[in-house]
């Protein structure tokens, strides 16, 4: 008994000699240069998800907020017939705010001093005064003045009308306007409405007065054709449930929709971003994963000497690794907690940078990441330090005291590791987790993964071919003693080491060229749809006897329009023999009304056949046919070789689907969902159509085509392309931001990596000055070996970057992939200029460290 | 200076050191590491410098390998003055004269046995790297393991790469740091067998730093060193 106090004593005591010793295993190294690396990938990482998920809240408070006031509402229900009132108190209930329009067709009178009438075909929006809930309502006092926004929309017994409508009227100061029943005074000219949008079947001159006044016209009668609106605006959550309450009570005509279904290019534009964003956080998170594996991998080979040391003096292998996970863990919460201070300086910085470029970040002033983002980081943290540093420092506890005798003992930390097979299973579970987290869904998850072991395989494929190349074809014919030759032998020898780096270069550039060409392709796509000279003017009812002289004028003013369009209106009644009504059970918009049909021989250039062969194909030149627009195809149910029937003022039409053709509906170009050969419709009345790009300084040149041409309509949608190209061009700048920062998280696995061989690399260079190699010689091998890699990696990445973004833009981005050869010949050069530069300045040093350090074995400490 | 003739090169000592003094600077204190070293080694000759952990043994070695330069003195390495060379010319130096065997072998860890033998003589831009370093191994008994790493080796077979690695390139001077420090008796005395060979048939003049009194005791010459000074040895012969 007295023997095992004097024991445990004697332990307790050598116990406090080592603890206290201990004291901070990390903090008294924090020289390392590996654990410095640790320790800035997870800053890095928890910077990305915390940037990452700040930026996508502000994305979504902001730009889709200010994208959906082209709904004038985060919601618009829809409906022929007036919603009920309880549907409307319902929403309210739920916290939603809500505005009502009613949008008709109707004739316009105004009498002139002279008491002659003048009437005019219009569209009239009545609104209450909630509308609009979002989005800015401009109006003019005069033509003269500039537009200002206003809150709500005409009081009762006043109207605004648009500009054409004024000219076309004309309408003086004070003047009255009637409509129906009912005496409007005429009180300013409508700029704008936020929710107008752009469909030639209601190209008449609009003008907006109350709600209250609609039933006081009298032209709204039981059977009249009214578009009824509702507009919501609320916090997501309650829209939700509004929606889930209201949706099975929602007949076929009615329809509920946000800013997907109501302006699909630009919720399109923001759906891709956002995916663009997850995307782009996962893969920079995995690459800051990289770095904290590569690193930590490297810190616990490190740690064996000590480990050996400190277990001579007795400690055993449990409480090291006890003390280890918790300074690893504390290590953790300090990293994440500077991540999240530095995310949130960059942020607000970004910010302040990004206020003038990005209009719709002008009310957020300044953004503390939420609380939720800094739990999030840390769980991020403590999941990739677990899996990837734990399995390591796990295996130092086999180290055997006897190390600090003998040196020799690497190779055990190896096959623990190999055997600690769980460890790895938790790594590989721990990096799907947080992917499918950030990505969203399996279908990122799957695609990450299936392009890191395509690079596995291309990996271990082109290290055995190109360096069998390499080794037969290049090194026999370069000169004995010369740098390339001695880097390209020491890559071929050191198959292991030159495997390791190669493949973490080529997963690093991997994930970067994934972004990198997700993003090129993003913008392009984008770009190509709109432009700069995108199409933001149309000129509609241009008679056939004016055809000439438009032309005249648009080339006397220099201005360039796309093709003129000839439009015949005619209304689709029979589907091979049946009727519509009886042929198709859903509600169809474009069988309610009359189509714009018309007749082209060259296909518009940005139309796709599908389907069938273009005119131009057909041994007949189309005759009898008719090509029809994809989607409307599909509602219908109708494909190539059905027999369609139009009613054009009462002739019938016959033709057949030739062809089916997809059509980009926000090109901003005069697009038809019925394309007939040319000279079929001949015989009906047509008026044509084209749309322009005028510049906001040559508006000027709309007055004289107005007055020249009275009788052709002009619609102005600059206003409108000018808004959906902010969006896009904000959305770009926050994508290149994300740019930035998986950049950044990319060179940090390089430094990793680098850290990860620089105790090899003094070694060899050392001895190879003991042998009379000269420091030029060692410089240049440097830099010639990282070179090599930066070409070798980049090339394997490009390779597997192509397919993976191949499929993601088919299966996430829902686009076309081009082939982008330009890249195929920068990457590599620039991977490999910037991994020799960045190899060389880290490794710059080495050969400049005293030879004499060889017999003294003080590599650690070099 | 004219470049001398080979029979003149066969005439110079392969070392000689006067007043040889080396100082290192640690927290603004000098002190004195070597102090007042004169010694003169014949070419073939072989010479141990023994003495106690800390008298500054491996410190010699290393000045006189032009690995590090001294403070103070001179030393000429086969009648090159090493503190008037710089950093690569020195390298130079040892690419033609010099060849190293370490305590722990030093060999590099991603490289075969063959290939770290091949080594000095690709420096040398020698075509005949590979069969030169094929047929040492064979000749040392390693036909078997050309294709080994380092970590396949047994202690003995690793020290003998070393070893080979040293004189592959046929140096003049061999300098060995506890050559057989980290190996078993049996296995030390082979490896000394083979260095004390090369000192005879090939002439190379041996420097080695051991704490084995009988490994010193085959050597020519002993030197000891206590407390950075010579206390023995053939000062006379440099100062005559």
């Amino acid at each position: 008994m007295v023997m095992w106090r004097a024991f445990h004593h004697d332990e307790s005591f050598i116990m406090n000699r080592v603890w206290s010793g201990l004291n901070s295993v990390l903090w008294r190294q924090r020289h390392q240069f590996s654990l410095r690396i640790l320790f800035s990938s997870i800053v890095l990482a928890s910077m990305a998800v915390v940037s990452i998920t700040s930026i996508s809240a502000i994305l979504s408070n902001s730009l889709v907020g200010a994208s959906s006031s082209f709904l004038a509402g985060d919601r618009q229900l829809s409906s022929p017939r007036t919603i009920p009132e309880h549907w409307l108190e319902k929403a309210r209930s739920f916290g939603l705010s809500v505005a009502q329009s009613a949008e008709f067709s109707t004739m316009v009178s105004h009498q002139d001093k002279g008491g002659q009438f003048s009437f005019q075909l219009v569209t009239v929006k009545a609104v209450d005064e909630a509308y609009p809930l979002k989005g800015d309502l401009l109006v003019a006092e005069s033509v003269e003045k500039e537009a200002e926004k206003q809150k709500q929309g005409p009081a009762s017994g006043s109207v605004w009308l648009q500009g054409r409508l004024h000219g076309l009227l004309g309408i003086a100061e004070k003047d009255q306007v009637s409509i129906g029943a009912k005496s409007f005074q005429y009180d300013g000219i409508l700029a704008q409405e936020p929710d107008v949008g752009f469909q030639l079947s209601s190209f008449a001159p609009r003008l907006m007065i109350h709600l209250d006044d609609l039933g006081r016209t009298e032209v709204v009668q039981p059977g009249s054709r009214v578009k009824w609106q509702a507009y919501f605006v609320g916090p997501p959550p309650a829209l939700l449930r509004y929606e889930e309450w209201l949706t099975p009570k929602l007949e076929n005509s009615q329809k509920w929709f946000g800013l997907k279904e109501g302006r699909p290019a630009i919720s399109d534009a923001l759906d891709k971003a956002e995916r663009y964003l997850l995307l782009g956080g996962s893969l920079s998170v995995l690459l800051a994963a990289l770095a904290i594996a590569m690193s930590s991998k490297q810190f616990a080979q490190e740690q064996t000497n000590y480990v050996a040391i400190i277990k001579a003096l007795g400690m055993r292998g449990d409480s090291l690794l006890q003390r280890y996970i918790i300074e690893l863990a504390l290590l953790g919460a300090v990293g994440v907690g500077i991540g999240w201070c530095l995310a949130s300086l960059a942020i607000n910085g970004w910010l302040m940078m990004m206020r003038d470029a990005l209009p719709s970040l002008e009310s957020v002033t300044s953004v503390l990441p939420p609380i939720r983002s800094l739990s999030l980081s840390l769980f991020t943290a403590f999941v990739f330090l677990a899996a990837f540093s734990l399995p390591q420092l796990s295996s130092l506890r086999h180290v055997a005291p006897m190390r600090v005798l003998r040196d020799g003992q690497q190779a055990t930390m190896a096959r623990t590791f190999a055997r600690n097979s769980a460890a790895v299973v938790a790594a590989v579970l721990g990096s799907v987790s947080l992917l499918y987290w950030y990505g969203g869904n399996w279908l990122t998850v799957a695609i990450v993964f299936a392009g890191l072991l395509g690079i596995g395989l291309s990996v271990l494929l082109s290290h055995r071919l190109v360096l069998a190349f390499v080794a037969r074809v290049w090194v026999p014919s370069l000169r004995s003693g010369g740098a390339l030759k001695f880097t390209l032998q020491r890559v071929i020898r050191q198959r292991s080491e030159s495997l390791l780096q190669l493949a973490v270069f080529s997963v690093a550039i991997f994930l970067f060229s994934v972004l990198l060409l997700t993003r090129t392709g993003l913008i392009d796509e984008w770009q190509k749809q709109l432009p700069d000279d995108a199409p933001n003017h149309f000129l509609i009812n241009i008679s056939p006897n004016a055809l000439g002289p438009i032309k005249d004028l648009l080339s006397e003013l220099n201005i360039k329009s796309t093709a003129l369009y000839p439009m015949a209106r005619g209304r689709l009644t029979h589907i091979n023999g049946v009727d519509v009504k009886v042929a198709v059970t859903k509600d169809v918009g474009a069988l309610n009304r009359e189509l714009n049909l018309s007749w082209a021989t060259e296909l518009p250039s940005d139309n796709v056949v599908l389907e069938g062969n273009w005119w131009a194909e057909q041994s007949n030149k189309g005759e009898g046919g008719v090509s029809i627009e994809s989607e409307l195809a599909g509602k219908l149910n109708v494909g190539l070789g059905d027999a369609l029937s139009f009613n054009l003022g009462g002739h019938v039409v016959e033709a057949t689907v030739h062809s089916i053709r997809s059509v980009e509906w926000d090109s901003m170009r005069p697009n038809f969902y019925m394309l007939f050969p040319e000279g079929a419709l001949n015989a009906f009345p047509a008026t044509y159509i084209t749309s322009f790009f005028l510049p906001k300084s040559d508006k000027d040149k709309l007055n004289l085509i107005a007055q020249q041409f009275p009788t052709v309509s002009v619609l102005e949608l600059d206003e409108l392309v000018s808004k959906i190209k902010s969006i896009v061009a904000q959305v770009s700048k926050v994508i290149e931001l994300l740019l930035i920062f998986v950049f950044a998280s990319t060179v940090l696995v390089l430094m990793a990596l680098v850290a990860a061989g620089r105790k090899g690399r003094i070694q060899e260079a050392l001895l190879m000055r003991t042998m009379g190699a000269k420091a030029g010689l060692l410089h240049r091998m440097q830099l010639y070996e990282f070179g090599v890699l930066g070409l070798l990696s980049s090339l394997v990445a490009l390779a597997a970057a192509e397919a993976a973004v191949f499929f993601l833009k088919q299966r996430l981005f829902d686009g076309a992939f081009e082939a982008n050869w330009m890249i195929w010949f920068l990457l590599p050069l620039a991977s490999a200029a910037m991994l020799a530069v960045f190899g060389f300045v880290q490794t710059r040093h080495i050969p400049g460290i005293a030879p004499m350090n060889i017999l003294r074995s003080k590599l650690d400490e070099s | 200076m004219s470049v001398p003739t080979e029979t003149e090169k066969k005439a110079l000592p392969a070392l000689r050191l006067a007043n040889v003094e080396k100082r290192v600077e640690l927290d603004g204190r000098s002190i004195e590491i070597l102090t007042g070293i004169n010694l003169e080694i014949k070419q073939g000759e072989s010479v141990a410098i023994v003495g106690r952990s800390g008298s500054g043994k491996t410190t010699l070695l290393g000045l006189m390998a032009g690995l590090d330069i001294s403070s103070g003195g001179s030393i000429a390495l086969m009648g090159n003055a090493l503190e008037a060379l710089d950093e690569d010319e020195r390298a130079d130096l040892r690419s033609k004269y010099v060849g190293f065997v370490f305590q722990s072998f030093h060999l590099l860890p991603g490289l075969t046995a063959v290939e770290n033998v091949m080594l000095p003589l690709e420096l040398l831009k020698r075509e005949d790297a590979n069969q030169q370093a094929v047929s040492l191994l064979e000749s040392l008994g390693l036909g078997k393991q050309l294709g080994h790493y380092p970590q396949q080796l047994s202690g003995g077979e690793q020290q003998r790469v070393a070893l080979a690695r040293a004189v592959i390139a046929g140096p003049t001077i061999l300098f060995a740091d506890e050559p057989t420090g980290n190996l078993d008796s049996k296995t030390g005395a082979e490896i000394i067998q083979l260095l004390f060979d090369y000192n005879d048939r090939l002439n190379t003049t041996l420097v080695l730093v051991t704490h084995d009194a009988a490994l010193a005791q085959k050597c020519q010459r002993q030197v000891t060193i206590a407390d950075g000074t010579l206390t023995d040895g053939d000062v006379a012969s440099v100062s005559s």
